[in-house]
């Protein structure tokens, strides 16, 4: 059940007996701001790392074995168009451990002392726990440059999309990084403080008065729930743009971009997922079947389906003369699709799949947190009934037509051969 | 059939070794949805000389036989296996460690028709000339994934000096050399010594009941004809108590962002059997925990002066054969690193010293993380030890966590961590990039 603190900030608490663990988050939840991209994993990593009641990381390590090996861990996440803060705290129920205490109290205490009381002087950051955590972003930013599968995926959006705050990799950019100071930042934290919609949400076996009455302790004002758009929408480009580059890899990473205009629990969705399991997205797919299984030319070749930017990907690896006939080979899975050529086998095993992944989520507190997050930000809660009834509704024309807004608009290549 | 109470987690699992040597272990989860089913044989890469089923000779296969049999195992005559549990709605997989090979399956649909799927599918090999073929195409992808992933071979570099001449410092998938050799002889020759039933466990766990599943697993297993098992003769694998063959430094440079740096230390000391074996394990991970976490006076030293950062790891491994711990991170001075690591390790006693209070605030970590990872059926199943260590469960873990003595850690330290164990690897950008 939701319930307002005080406008702007709410608390969900759902109670379950099915896991061992309590789960809570605080959300902070803002419109996405290309210059404010890597502000805010910043900000989650010099949160995650001290605050004022535990200055050292040391002393956030011992506080957290203390309360028998809880975790406690800040990330950013890039949803649509909105930006997600999401500070997260979890731990073993005590009702499994002999003279715990009250643990869920504890989890709040310390929420409370990480995210309202950081490590402050002089109106900054604490500087020398700023500059630490800069650094080692940094090392981050530049590392990803060696996991070439993440390389070309990023490439890849880099290329797509036309908003710099979708371009950018959702964890910032060097550039950016370098200008932050303690000061600014702790300004910009305070502005989150104040103005993001916040969201606290608590699973686990507990007892719901108690949660409220802990969450009510929050030192947080009124404001305004979060008004911006949540599904980015891009024009669609008149021509197809190809992408190259050169590194001293052994395999070719080649990677496209379709724009996909339907999001999520909108209208064509449930066939979207029904498209993109047939297309690349699960172990059964096309391409699985056809770059990998016939034609043995990848282990891996795949597509994703992002719901909130409305775009679909595709990813394979592969040896870098093999270009030409993989890209033809995928052109021709989705020109299949359009034009019908999916057995009937085809169509149902792939429903039964998504029904499996979604009520396997079902066992995974992480994923049912995110779930209730997510239902919150879309304003729609669905049953599982729901869901079920609403794929299981998906016809096979409705397939073929959601599968024909499909546009190819970006194709990236990474190969290892230097002209 | 035996059921174990694990009254502490409200858990109760139900177990039966089958007639033809099949071990069972079945733990019903109440409120979950989804059923988790994992059949493993205590057969991994490492295992590539031994004595075929009705052989008499010592024989080598090719590097990579174990991960290629995982593969091709899902083929059958008329259908793969893979579709057929696609078709019963459930998620397949299957993975080749060092020296296990273990399928699985995942579902919240018909999960007693998939768990046949799998018990069929595993027990029924079926290889043909052509298919082995066509899957050297893949395989030979997946070996070139890997060789342009930094973090694996930074991963198999300290392995490599820890382990020459040793089958460990080998790839599990084998190389793109090795894999061209293999033949459908060395399928059916690896398949029929090591899956015998009787080398095996079938570990199941979600929402389902024990009785009726271990009743159809039983009515399964009988339909079968199994050759009468017969003992495993694998060869012994080089192992060089000494030390002595230890390369102790190897650098590689790549085309890479940051140098990136390990301190391995090689188990020299022996194993103790059975059960006790994990309690050895635990209270080695014990000490590296005491040494290198978080929560350590070290680790906070070398975090504050830049020699690591949020890159730093340690891990401990212990499989049938062998173990070992590494010390890794992404460094700028790997040099320094590699120095204070050693450094660390080699006054590990007396730095232990005084370190009481941090014993037991472990304790709490690893019993926390330990029933953490209960939540996750995966966790639960996949942590079951086999062999290895008797049928150890992981909520078998907790208890011996309870009674770890501080006194026990200082013994490890001494006959685990040896100076002549040591070794260090690291991988530095090339000039220019």
């Amino acid at each position: 059940m939701r319930t307002e603190i005080t406008p702007g900030v709410n608390l969900t608490v759902t109670p379950t007996k099915q896991f061992k663990t309590t789960r809570i988050a605080i959300a902070l939840i803002a419109p996405l701001d290309s210059r404010a991209l890597t502000k805010r994993i910043l900000l989650a990593n010099v949160l995650e790392a001290a605050s004022a009641h535990f200055p050292t990381q040391k002393a956030v390590a011992e506080k957290l074995s203390e309360m028998y090996g809880a975790g406690f861990g800040v990330t950013v996440e890039r949803r649509g168009d909105a930006h997600i803060m999401n500070c997260v705290f979890d731990s073993v129920n005590e009702r499994y451990l002999p003279d715990a205490g009250n643990l869920v109290s504890a989890a709040f205490t310390f929420l409370k002392q990480s995210l309202f009381e950081p490590l402050i002087s002089d109106g900054a950051f604490d500087r020398e726990s700023f500059e630490r955590q800069k650094k080692n972003l940094g090392s981050y930013i530049r590392s990803v440059r060696d996991d070439k599968q993440l390389y070309a995926a990023l490439s890849l959006q880099k290329n797509y999309f036309t908003d710099e705050a979708q371009s950018t990799p959702s964890f910032g950019t060097y550039e950016q990084l370098r200008e932050i100071t303690p000061t600014e930042l702790y300004e910009y934290y305070l502005k989150c403080l104040a103005n993001d919609q916040i969201e606290v949400v608590v699973a686990g076996n507990v007892d719901e008065q108690e949660c409220l009455a802990l969450a009510s302790t929050l030192p947080v004002k009124p404001r305004r729930l979060y008004q911006g758009p949540l599904f980015y929408n891009q024009e669609r480009q008149q021509a197809v743009y190809e992408g190259n580059e050169h590194q001293a890899v052994v395999q070719g990473k080649l990677d496209l971009a379709y724009k996909f205009p339907v999001y999520y629990r909108k209208e064509g969705y449930y066939a979207a997922l029904i498209f993109n399991g047939i297309f690349g997205g699960l172990p059964l797919s096309k391409l699985f079947m056809n770059v990998r299984e016939r034609a043995s030319l990848a282990y891996y070749a795949t597509s994703s389906y992002d719901s909130f930017r409305g775009f679909i990907s595709v990813q394979t690896g592969i040896q870098f003369q093999n270009k030409e006939a993989v890209q033809t080979i995928i052109t021709k899975q989705l020109a299949d699709i359009k034009n019908g050529e999916i057995s009937q086998r085809e169509f149902q095993d792939t429903k039964k799949a998504l029904q499996n992944s979604f009520l396997s989520r079902l066992d995974s507190p992480s994923n049912n947190l995110d779930q209730t997050l997510v239902d919150i930000l879309t304003r729609k809660h669905v049953s599982a009934y729901e869901w079920q009834a609403k794929l299981n509704a998906v016809r096979f024309e409705d397939v073929i037509e959601v599968a024909r807004k499909t546009e190819l608009q970006t194709i990236y290549f990474l190969d290892g051969e230097v002209n | 059939m035996e059921i174990v109470q694990y009254e502490q987690f409200g858990e109760k699992m139900y177990k039966e070794k089958l007639i033809n040597g099949l071990e069972v272990n079945i733990l019903p989860k109440e409120g979950y949805h989804k059923t988790y089913g994992i059949l493993t044989t205590d057969y991994g890469s490492l295992d590539n000389k031994f004595v075929p089923l009705h052989k008499t000779k010592m024989e080598q296969v090719p590097d990579g036989v174990a991960h290629f049999l995982e593969h091709k195992l899902f083929e059958k005559k008329d259908h793969d296996a893979f579709d057929l549990f696609g078709h019963y709605g459930a998620d397949a997989n299957a993975f080749t460690s060092f020296t296990n090979t273990s399928y699985l399956f995942s579902t919240v649909n018909y999960p007693q028709k998939n768990l046949e799927i799998l018990l069929d599918f595993v027990q029924d090999p079926y290889f043909n000339a052509k298919s082995v073929e066509k899957e050297k195409g893949i395989i030979g992808q997946e070996i070139k994934m890997y060789e342009d992933d930094v973090e694996w071979r930074f991963y198999f570099g300290i392995l490599k000096n820890l382990y020459p001449n040793h089958p460990l410092s080998v790839d599990i998938a084998g190389t793109v050399d090795s894999i061209e050799q293999i033949t459908v002889q060395n399928l059916y020759d690896c398949y029929q010594t090591f899956y015998h039933p009787s080398n095996m466990n079938l570990f199941v766990t979600g929402a389902i009941d024990p009785e009726e599943t271990l009743k159809l697993i039983r009515a399964n297993q009988a339909k079968k004809q199994f050759a009468s098992d017969a003992e495993i003769k694998r060869a012994e694998l080089p192992n060089d108590e000494t030390g002595k063959d230890i390369i102790p430094y190897r650098m590689l440079e790549l085309d890479t962002q940051r140098p990136k740096a390990a301190v391995g230390i090689k188990g020299l000391d022996e194993v103790p059997e059975g059960r006790n074996g994990l309690i050895y394990k635990m209270q080695v991970e014990m000490l590296l925990w005491l040494l290198f976490s978080d929560t350590s006076v070290n680790y906070t030293r070398l975090y504050n002066e830049g020699i690591i950062d949020d890159s730093f790891d340690f891990t401990f491994q212990l499989e049938r054969s062998f173990h070992y711990a590494s010390i890794t991170s992404d460094t700028d001075n790997p040099e320094r690193f590699c120095h204070d690591i050693i450094d660390i390790l080699e006054n590990a006693e007396q730095l232990l010293k005084g370190q009481y209070q941090q014993f037991n605030l472990a304790k709490k970590e690893m019993i926390g993380r330990q029933i953490h990872a209960m939540n996750s059926l995966e966790g639960i199943a996949n942590q079951y030890s086999g062999h290895l260590f008797t049928g150890a469960t992981i909520f078998d873990k907790v208890a011996i966590v309870q009674k770890m003595k501080f006194e026990e850690v200082l013994l490890v330290c001494r006959s685990f961590l040896r100076s002549e164990a040591v070794s260090v690897y690291q991988i530095l950008p090339k000039e220019g990039s």
